[in-house]
């Protein structure tokens, strides 16, 4: 099987929403800045509950924000 | 550097002055025939407790003067650091995984620790790798943990 990635808009949908700074964005869905820097560099993939906050904030659906992307 | 990262590396060099100071002023007793050493367990067991105790108390009062001095340059700069009071689950995570890392190095100390035994070494050989064990594995876990920031988990 083909190993996989999760990718994601974050960065794209914070700069939509009235450039929302990663600070405001950690604040709204209760983790550190370092975690919003993490998530949006792919670094970190986050929890669903976490991506269903992220996806309350940006009002969208989680696959709106997240996609599997094939290494 | 961020918050998390500056934490990790202020653990990894407070553990590794702490055992050192430990060791220094514990040889230094040793030398002095401070200790009874006729019955090397006892004298062992004694050794790790106080380790165990001294280690919790001195990383309890530095975590304390930590956060003092940070809210003190908070005052001073007027720029709140956010991550200070936020442990999230990317934080819980990497604990999770860098502790695992330190359980491994200590697991296969108590084993060796076990074998000299059964090789009659020893019971200072016992002691040592138990203690190295504990110590190495705890380093490598705040090294790890300053990887997993710096690098993603």
């Amino acid at each position: 099987m083909a190993k996989s990635k999760i990718e994601n808009n974050v960065r794209k949908l914070r700069f939509l929403k009235d450039e929302m700074t990663q600070s405001e964005l950690a604040k709204l869905v209760g983790v550190s800045r370092q975690t919003v820097v993490a998530i949006e560099k792919g670094q970190y993939s986050p929890s669903l509950e976490l991506a269903f906050k992220l996806a309350k904030v940006f009002e969208l659906k989680i696959e709106e924000i997240f996609y599997l992307e094939d290494e | 550097m961020s918050y998390q990262e500056r934490r990790s590396l202020f653990n990894l060099v407070v553990s590794i002055i702490i055992t050192v100071v430990f060791i220094i002023v514990i040889r230094g007793m040793y030398l002095n025939d401070r200790f009874d050493t006729t019955n090397m367990m006892k004298f062992w067991s004694l050794i790790l407790i106080i380790y165990i105790v001294y280690s919790i108390v001195t990383r309890i009062v530095i975590t304390i003067l930590y956060r003092i001095a940070g809210e003190i340059r908070d005052e001073i700069t007027g720029d709140k650091e956010d991550a200070r009071d936020i442990v999230d689950e990317r934080d819980k995570l990497i604990e999770l995984k860098s502790e695992r890392i330190a359980n491994y190095f200590f697991m296969f100390a108590f084993i060796f620790a076990a074998i000299s035994q059964v090789l009659d070494y020893s019971i200072s050989t016992f002691f040592v790798m138990i203690i190295a064990g504990g110590f190495i594995g705890e380093i490598c876990s705040y090294i790890t943990q300053i990887v997993f920031y710096r690098r993603g988990v």
